[in-house]
């Protein structure tokens, strides 16, 4: 019987999200652009939810939008990050089952994402890391950093710094002390 | 963000005092790391506007007073709203400084209209010691402000060195007359090469000459105040900059509204603002442009934890080549490995051709600060090791050295070519308070065996058990509702025949478990409709794969079966079904039963999955993957493929 009723209060948590993403309400960037976005998709973030639910969900639409004050959420970087939030709002949630930590660590992304995380502008790409970072949004910065890695992958120093624009605070010597030290990672088999 | 108090401190100055006002403003810019916010106010325009200056005195947390000779003068002039000024200010919050005037300069008439005044803070600023007389001004005010209260490590700091540094090469008291409002709109350079703290770069604007001090942000940025008055005076600022004698770059900045971001761009060449930077504001407010630059596209602009969590998804050659691409990236790129899998690739690279020995150990605890846990991978352990405990999965191909096995007290995970050994090997002891084991069990394994084990490891998790022969499958079958913490259960068993109440008694007991794996290498169809029935008594069940091998046993049209027993089981994530008899009929309503399936496996040899049970499966709304295997595509299927893709909700991934 209590399993019964777990299920009816799954389906209808199901059915309250789906009504409540019908609820737009107002985020506003740092720019000062301001841009709808469903309510369930924006409490993806838990910047914003801690906000809704401090604020509670009334005030949240018929007030004032909710300012993101931080400079990396520009206007086309929040523009991406609702695109995200409303694709996949309706994401099973994750299974905090035992192991799956390392599974989903390995597991590709899929084919959406890697189309929208694929973006020419290294700075919007960045932008939208660090405004999922300070949103709060960890499964879109996983995205990003699932990206970034897969750039990385493979590739030397110094075409990792040239891609992502890095500062080589390294001396020659100290370089090629941290190379002799790793020497053995890169032995042939 | 993160939110504090920042401290409000008025400065009342005198016409003569205004290069010390501004002198003092800008060396507390440099030499506190606490925002301060700094309200100047002349004290001949005290009659300006008084009341609400008055009115807001108990706000402030701080008050300066720039004696000078004007200013004691002014006192006489405005004698009534001095008296009524300083009778409101707190004296143990008001600081005295003596500019070109001495103590005995104050009248005991002064004394009289400055209220409190024996009892503030005094200081006489001299020329010729200004060093000293600085940091006085500062420890006094930070006593002033008590600023050890606000518990920010960024407090007050008074470093010596640093101040010795800026002395040397600001500009002193050769400022010019102009007012410098103090606001937190400030203009940000950003520079190709990074900048030390003790370069100086200086800002020049317009005909005048007048060289603006530059802030130090960070390495790649700077910023700048235009003086309120250079911006009402001026339609278009010209901004260059200068560093020692070198002209960095001259910028236009029209000052007249607010623009946009492109606007900007598109009217002003950024020639001089680096690639590597972009525009992030302007903005135009209380009469002042706000320009901000930042560099956007280097990865250099991540913090430390940000930078640690998008490289925590690399893999462990990557981390090692990455490690000197920059101070950064060595300091974060191996911080989040806390288990690393030893497999033998890696032992190659660790220990050569030779066994696993201890010396590699070293040579990863190093690297690695949150080391906790090493994982074997069909790796012989390394004989005796103080680093044993660190090991908590072993997988063992090698059964000579498991009676080492006591060594390894924090093991969880074992994985062993059969249950028997560590019976053999008398190691049964030592193998205890698993998470999770996978082996076979061989013939030869005793009821007395699967009860020591099982007694052993109450708080098993994970049992995965490949069971050779119908004896060890009705022993390990008897003992599986005795693991109450059981969550993951997967048996490949020899034959179909399982005692009757076997599945509910497992469902009864073991409450947690999700996962269920069943090969069974002989299955009659008839027990296979039954043990998919019995399901339901696994209502938690988020995964279900039933399989089997054999299908001849499957000849019996009769037993087509339907997915409606399912129902029981809502919560199911991932299905995997071996069949051949499934029917159009069996998929209806699937979508009703299985509202958050995501991943549809389907066996299926003999074709019975039609065209219309596609419609059924595609309605399920949580579906992700869905295969079907050993199907032949019968052609009429590619001319009605299209049909399917509009079917296909955009996340389904086929």
């Amino acid at each position: 019987m209590a399993d019964n009723a777990d299920h009816i209060d799954g389906d209808d948590n199901e059915d309250v999200r789906a009504q409540q993403n019908l609820i737009k309400i107002k985020l506003k960037s740092s720019e000062g652009g301001i841009y709808e976005c469903g309510l369930t998709a924006a409490k993806m973030s838990d910047l914003v939810k801690n906000m809704v639910e401090s604020l509670g969900t009334d005030a949240v639409v018929t007030t004032e939008p909710i300012i993101l004050g931080n400079e990396a959420v520009t206007d086309a970087a929040l523009k991406k990050i609702i695109e995200w939030v409303e694709f996949h709002w309706d994401d099973p949630p994750v299974d905090h089952d035992f192991e799956d930590e390392k599974d989903r660590r390995n597991e590709e992304l899929s084919h959406w994402d890697k189309q929208f995380i694929d973006v020419d502008d290294q700075a919007l790409l960045f932008d939208v890391i660090a405004a999922a970072n300070y949103m709060d949004i960890k499964g879109l910065v996983e995205v990003g950093a699932k990206h970034i890695c897969s750039k990385i992958r493979g590739k030397s120093c110094q075409e990792v710094r040239e891609m992502l624009k890095i500062t080589n605070d390294f001396t020659a010597e100290e370089e090629d002390a941290i190379h002799k030290e790793n020497a053995w990672i890169y032995a042939k088999d | 963000m993160l939110s504090f108090i920042i401290p409000e401190i008025v400065v009342l100055y005198a016409s003569d005092g205004r290069e010390w006002d501004r002198y003092l403003a800008e060396e507390f810019s440099q030499m506190i790391e606490f925002p301060l916010n700094i309200h100047h106010k002349q004290a001949e325009h005290l009659d300006e506007d008084y009341d609400h200056f008055h009115q807001q005195i108990p706000r402030y947390n701080a008050f300066i007073l720039l004696i000078s000779k004007e200013f004691l003068h002014t006192i006489q002039l405005l004698s009534h709203r001095m008296y009524t000024l300083t009778e409101s200010m707190n004296p143990a919050k008001c600081l005295i400084m003596f500019c070109d005037c001495l103590e005995t300069d104050v009248s005991d008439g002064h004394k009289r209209l400055l209220c409190g005044y024996r009892r503030c803070h005094r200081l006489v600023a001299t020329q010729t010691d200004v060093k000293q007389f600085m940091i006085n001004t500062v420890k006094c005010l930070s006593n002033i402000l008590d600023l050890n209260r606000y518990k920010d490590h960024r407090v007050l700091n008074v470093s010596k060195k640093r101040y010795e540094n800026f002395i040397s090469i600001a500009p002193q008291f050769e400022l010019s007359t102009d007012t410098i409002h103090t606001r937190n709109e400030r203009i940000y350079i950003l520079l190709e090469s990074a900048v030390s703290e003790t370069q100086r770069i200086h800002v020049s604007i317009g005909v005048t000459n007048d060289l603006l001090i530059v802030h130090w942000k960070n390495p790649y940025t700077l910023y700048f105040t235009i003086p309120e008055f250079m911006i009402s005076y001026n339609d278009t600022l010209e901004i260059s900059l200068i560093c020692g004698h070198k002209h960095l770059g001259t910028q236009k900045i029209l000052n007249t509204r607010s623009l946009d971001r492109n606007e900007f761009a598109m009217k002003y060449s950024l020639y001089d603002i680096p690639r590597s930077a972009s525009l992030s504001h302007i903005q135009y407010r209380d009469r002042q442009v706000f320009i901000a630059f930042r560099v956007t596209n280097s990865l250099d602009r991540f913090g430390d934890d940000l930078c640690e969590l998008l490289l925590s998804y690399l893999s462990l050659e990557d981390r090692f080549r990455c490690e000197c691409v920059s101070k950064q990236f060595q300091r974060t790129v191996f911080t989040t490995i806390t288990i690393i899998t030893i497999d033998q690739k890696l032992k190659r690279k660790l220990c050569g051709p030779q066994y696993l020995n201890n010396n590699f150990i070293p040579k990863l605890a190093k690297k690695f600060p949150n080391l906790r846990t090493i994982d074997c991978q069909s790796v012989s352990i390394p004989p005796k090791t103080l680093f044993a405990p660190m090991f908590t999965r072993l997988n063992y191909n090698y059964p000579l050295n498991i009676h080492r096995l006591n060594l390894y007290h924090r093991l969880s995970h074992l994985k062993l070519h059969s249950l028997s050994e560590i019976f053999v090997y008398k190691t049964e002891f030592l193998v205890k308070n698993l998470t999770k084991i996978v082996c076979e069990v061989t013939t030869g394994f005793t009821r007395q065996m699967m009860s020591t084990f099982v007694a052993n490891n109450r708080r098993l998790k994970s049992l995965h058990l490949k069971c050779e022969s119908l004896e060890t499958q009705l022993i390990v079958i008897e003992f599986v509702d005795q693991l109450p913490y059981l969550r993951e259960l997967s048996v490949d068993l020899p034959s179909d025949q399982i005692p009757a109440n076997t599945w509910l008694k497992i469902g009864q007991n073991c409450r947690q478990l999700t996962r269920f794996s069943l090969i069974s290498r002989t299955m009659s169809a008839k027990t296979y409709v039954r043990t998919l029935d019995s399901m339901q008594h696994f209502r938690r069940l988020k995964r279900l794969s039933l399989k089997t091998v054999s299908f001849n046993l499957w000849r019996n049209p009769s037993a087509s079966h339907e997915l409606s027993v399912l129902r029981h089981c809502r919560r199911l994530t991932h299905l995997s079904l071996f069949t051949s008899r499934l029917t159009t009929d069996s998929f209806a309503c699937i979508d009703q039963y299985l509202p958050r399936l995501q991943h549809l496996v389907i066996g299926d040899t003999r074709n019975t999955v039609t065209f219309d049970s596609f419609y059924h499966i595609l309605k399920l709304p949580a579906l992700k993957t869905l295969t079907i295997d050993g199907h032949h595509w019968p052609e009429v299927f590619d001319s009605r493929m299209h049909e399917l893709a509009m079917v296909i909700g955009p996340k389904l991934e086929f």
